[in-house]
């Protein structure tokens, strides 16, 4: 799964308040091939308003970012813990992103963002998936 | 203390700095310098 977004042309960082052992053991569980990046003090996680503070004295929000190599933010998505975003949807749409400009997106039109991705799941559903969802 | 909402679509992330799962000072512009980069937010072990 990780080596198809390679292909896609994206990295994949997870981000938590988990100490770095918690982490690293979680890592080697799964055998995860990503880097985790660990905000124990809750300060990236509060900087971009994703800190729930009403549980394990703070903890994130579920959320996925794609941020382009412009370091742009192309979609944000806040979840919760029981619908992630499926990873045949990242990928639609980062595909999609790619075969649309490279420039920067427009500053928060709302609209071409959202069009994108209802494409990207509207492609999903038409040719249907390689990879199973979770 | 003001909540900030942080970057939305179209806004630039600010760069950080955070230490990987093994102790490494890794910044977010490491992962979008070449590609794009898909950055998942999770709740952590339970």
């Amino acid at each position: 799964m990780y080596h198809e977004f390679r292909r896609a042309g994206a990295e994949v960082a997870a981000i938590s308040v988990d100490p770095p052992e918690r982490s690293a053991a979680m890592r080697r569980d799964l055998q995860l091939p990503f880097t985790i990046l660990c905000d124990t003090a809750r300060k990236v996680i509060t900087e971009w308003g994703l800190l729930n503070p009403r549980e394990k004295g703070g903890i994130a929000f579920p959320a996925t970012f794609l941020i382009d190599r412009h370091g742009v933010v192309r979609m944000r998505e806040q979840e919760n813990t029981m619908s992630r975003v499926p990873p045949a949807r990242m990928l639609e749409y980062l595909r999609a992103m790619d075969e649309a400009s490279q420039a920067p997106a427009p500053k928060r039109r709302g609209v071409s963002p959202g069009l994108m991705f209802l494409r990207a799941i509207a492609n999903g559903f038409r040719h249907g998936t390689r990879v199973k969802p979770e | 203390m003001e909540t900030t909402h942080g970057p939305g679509v179209g806004d630039t992330a600010a760069d950080f700095t955070l230490p990987d799962s093994e102790g490494n000072p890794r910044r977010l512009s490491e992962f979008t310098g070449d590609t794009a980069c898909v950055l998942i937010f999770y709740r952590g072990h339970w």
